[in-house]
C-alpha cells in the first residue's frame, strides 16, 4: 500500500489528471487505499474502477464516499460493475442479475445526498452493459484500447457519453516488463464473453490462450505477444503511442486509463509521464 | 491501566479526527471506532483516523458482521492492519437489529453460529490459509487475502449474552463489555469459564469497558452522568436489567417516562427520566465523580479483570476538554 500511495503522489506530480483504483476482495477494500491516496495526494481526482453492487450494499458505498468527501472534497468519481465472476464465486455470490443491480445502485447513489452531486461511472464490456452505461451513468469505463473495439462499443451507446478506455500498457521499448504486460492482456483477452470473441475471429487465438492458462504452460504465450500486444495494449514506442493515443481521442474516446504495468512502478509511471506531459 | 477513546461512525469525521489526535497527544492506548449500521462506513471511517495518527492503536468496536459479507470483513481489517503498520484490532458483533434489518431486508438470526463461523475462518484468512468452507454465514470457494499484512488483527468481541460470551472465552482474544456493574461481573465469569473450558488462559482474554465514563467535579456535570445513564436503562434488554432486581421501581419508572414520550419532547423527557436516577443506578452504570473517585472505580473493576476503559462518547459539553482531562490517568 505505501508503495502505490508513492506511486499515486507521483502521478499527482508528474501531471495526471486521474487516478484509477481497482478493486478485488481479495485485496484492501478499496476506501481504505482511496482514503490513503487522498491523504497524499492534494487535488487529483480519484475514480474507483470498479465496485461491485453484487458484493457492495449500496449504503456502504453512499457512506465511504459521503465520509471521504467530508474530509477531501469532491474529488471522486464511482465507477461500477459486475465484478469478476471467479472473485465473486470464491465469496459465495454468482455474477446474475447484474444489470438490475447495477441499474439500482445508480439510481441509490443518485438520489442520497451524501452522493447525488458525485460522478458514476459504469465499467462496460458487453452490448447490454454499453447501453446501460451510455444511458444511465455519467461515463461509460470501456475495457478495451483496441480501435476496432471501441468503435464497435461506440456505436452501442444509447446516448452520447463521456467515454474512457481502459488498458494494459507500456512505453516500448521495456524488455523488463515485456512478460507483465503480456500476462496482463491475456488477462483482459480471456475475460472478454465469447460472442464478441467470435463477432470479432478472436475465439480460436484465445481459446489457445486460455488452454495455456489451465495448463500453466506460460511460456508458451510468447507466441501471442503481436495479437496480445496490438488488440488488447496500448504498447508502442513514444512516437506511435502518441498516435494511437491521438486516433482514440478522434474517435471519441475523452480518457484514456494507463494501466498495469506502465503503473506498476515509478520508473514506468515517469517514462509515461515525459510522453505526454 | 488503560484509557481509550471511543467514537462511532454517527459522529462527524471531521470530529473524530481531531478527538483522535486529542486521544493520541494525551498518551490514549486504542481508538476504538463504532458502527452506527446506517451510517459512515465503518473501515472508511478508521482508515482516516489511522492516517492522522502515529502511535495509538486503532480498534473496530464493533464492525456488524450482519451488515457484509464475511470476506469485507477480512480484506478490510487485514487492510487496516496494513495501513496501520500493524496498529488494528478487529471488534466483531452483530450490529443492532433493526438497522441491519434496514440495511439487508433481513432481521439477525443464528448470532452464535453467525460469530462462531466468522471467527474460525477470519482466523485462518489472518494466517494467510486459502479457504472453502460452506456455513450459514461464511461461504468461501478457495478465497485468501493478497494483503501483506505483517501480524495477523486481534479479534475482539462485542458481545452481551451468556451463550455469546462463552462463543467469546473459546475464540476471541478480547471482549468489549457494556452494562450495569452487577451484569458485568457476572458476564466476566460466563466469560472466564468458558475460557477455561476451552483450554485458555482467562487471564489473557483482554477485557474491555465501555460504559460511560466521565470527569464530574461539580453537581451539573453529575446532572449530565445520570442523563446519559437514563437513556441507557430505556434502550436495554430485559435480560440485562434483571440483575438489578433491587431497583427495579426505579427502573419501571425511567423507562415509563420514555413511554409516554411524544415527538418532539426527547429532551423533556430525558431530563425528566433523569431525575429518577438513583445514586445506586448511577453507580451501576456510570463511572463518574472526582478523579480521585474514579480512580477508587478503576480498581474495583481491575479487581474483576478489566484492564481498558474507554471514554465516550457523550463526553459531556466540551468533549475536547473531556477528552484531554484524563490525560493523568493514561500515565498512572
Amino acid at each position: 500500500m505505501k508503495e502505490t500511495i508513492e506511486k499515486a503522489s507521483l502521478s499527482e506530480r508528474v501531471g495526471f489528471d486521474y487516478i484509477w483504483v481497482g478493486e478485488s476482495p481479495t485485496f484492501a477494500l478499496p476506501f481504505e487505499l482511496i482514503a490513503a491516496i487522498a491523504e497524499n495526494t492534494e487535488k487529483i481526482t480519484i475514480g474507483l474502477g470498479i465496485i461491485s453492487p453484487l458484493l457492495y450494499n449500496d449504503i456502504h458505498i453512499i457512506k465511504a464516499f459521503q465520509t471521504l468527501k467530508e474530509i477531501h472534497g469532491n474529488r471522486f468519481i464511482i465507477g461500477l460493475g459486475p465484478g469478476d465472476r471467479h472473485h465473486l464465486e470464491s465469496v459465495g455470490l454468482e455474477q446474475k442479475n447484474f444489470l438490475k443491480r447495477i441499474r439500482e445502485c445508480i439510481k441509490s447513489l443518485k438520489e442520497h445526498k451524501a452522493t447525488k452531486d458525485m460522478p458514476v461511472f459504469v465499467g462496460a464490456a458487453g452490448p447490454k452493459m454499453i447501453k446501460l452505461a451510455s444511458s444511465e451513468s455519467d461515463g461509460v469505463l470501456l475495457n478495451y484500447v483496441y480501435p476496432t473495439f471501441i468503435k464497435w462499443s461506440l456505436k452501442l451507446f444509447k446516448d452520447k457519453n463521456y467515454t474512457v478506455a481502459y488498458g494494459p500498457s507500456l512505453v516500448c521499448p521495456d524488455t523488463k516488463n515485456r512478460k507483465r504486460l503480456l500476462m496482463a492482456t491475456a488477462t483482459v483477452a480471456i475475460s472478454i464473453r465469447e460472442e464478441i470473441q467470435e463477432k470479432f475471429g478472436m475465439k480460436e487465438t484465445i481459446d489457445e490462450i486460455k488452454k495455456i492458462f489451465e495448463e500453466g504452460n506460460f511460456e508458451e504465450i510468447w507466441k501471442y505477444e503481436v495479437f496480445l500486444a496490438e488488440k488488447f495494449a496500448l504498447c508502442s514506442p513514444v512516437s506511435k503511442l502518441k498516435e494511437r493515443i491521438k486516433e482514440l481521442e478522434k474517435l471519441g474516446v475523452d480518457q484514456i486509463i494507463f494501466s498495469y504495468p506502465s503503473s506498476h512502478n515509478k520508473t514506468s509511471i515517469e517514462k509515461l509521464s515525459k510522453t505526454f506531459f | 491501566m488503560r484509557i481509550s477513546l471511543g467514537l462511532t461512525t454517527g459522529m462527524r469525521i471531521k470530529d473524530g479526527l481531531e478527538y483522535a489526535q486529542i486521544a493520541e497527544d494525551s498518551g490514549y492506548y486504542r481508538i476504538f471506532v463504532g458502527e452506527d449500521v446506517l451510517s459512515r462506513e465503518v473501515f472508511t471511517y478508521l482508515s482516516l483516523i489511522s492516517l492522522r495518527t502515529q502511535r495509538v492503536l486503532i480498534a473496530s468496536g464493533i464492525a456488524a458482521l450482519f451488515a457484509r459479507n464475511v470476506a469485507l470483513i477480512a480484506s478490510g481489517a487485514a487492510g487496516m492492519q496494513e495501513l496501520s503498520g500493524g496498529r488494528f484490532t478487529l471488534g466483531i458483533g452483530i450490529g443492532g437489529a433493526p438497522e441491519i434489518e434496514k440495511l439487508t431486508g433481513k432481521r439477525p438470526k443464528k448470532a452464535g453460529k453467525v460469530l462462531r463461523e466468522a471467527t474460525t475462518v477470519l482466523k485462518k484468512l489472518f494466517n494467510k490459509e486459502k479457504v472453502t468452507y460452506n456455513g450459514f454465514y461464511v461461504d468461501l470457494d478457495g478465497y485468501e487475502l493478497e494483503i501483506p499484512f505483517k501480524t495477523p488483527p486481534e479479534i475482539y468481541f462485542g458481545v452481551r449474552g451468556p451463550k455469546l460470551l462463552s462463543i467469546a472465552g473459546e475464540l476471541a482474544d478480547g471482549v468489549i463489555f457494556s452494562g450495569p456493574k452487577k451484569y458485568l461481573f457476572q458476564a466476566v465469569k460466563v466469560l472466564d469459564e468458558a475460557a477455561e473450558k476451552a483450554g485458555k488462559n482467562p487471564k489473557e482474554i483482554a477485557k474491555v469497558l465501555w460504559n460511560p465514563l466521565m470527569i464530574a467535579e461539580k453537581a451539573e456535570e453529575l446532572e449530565q452522568a445520570k442523563k446519559i445513564v437514563a437513556t441507557i436503562i430505556s434502550t436495554l434488554p430485559s435480560f440485562i436489567l434483571k440483575y438489578l432486581e433491587d431497583q427495579k421501581e426505579q427502573i419501571e419508572a425511567i423507562k415509563s417516562v420514555y413511554e409516554a414520550v411524544e415527538y418532539g419532547g426527547m429532551a423533556e423527557t430525558i431530563t425528566e427520566a433523569s431525575k429518577k436516577v438513583t445514586p445506586e443506578l448511577l453507580d451501576q452504570f456510570c463511572i463518574t465523580g472526582s478523579k480521585e473517585e474514579i480512580i477508587e472505580a478503576f480498581k474495583e473493576y481491575q479487581k474483576e479483570g478489566f484492564q481498558e476503559f474507554i471514554i465516550g462518547p457523550p463526553y459531556g459539553s466540551e468533549p475536547k476538554k473531556a477528552i484531554a482531562a484524563f490525560k493523568p490517568f493514561t500515565e498512572a
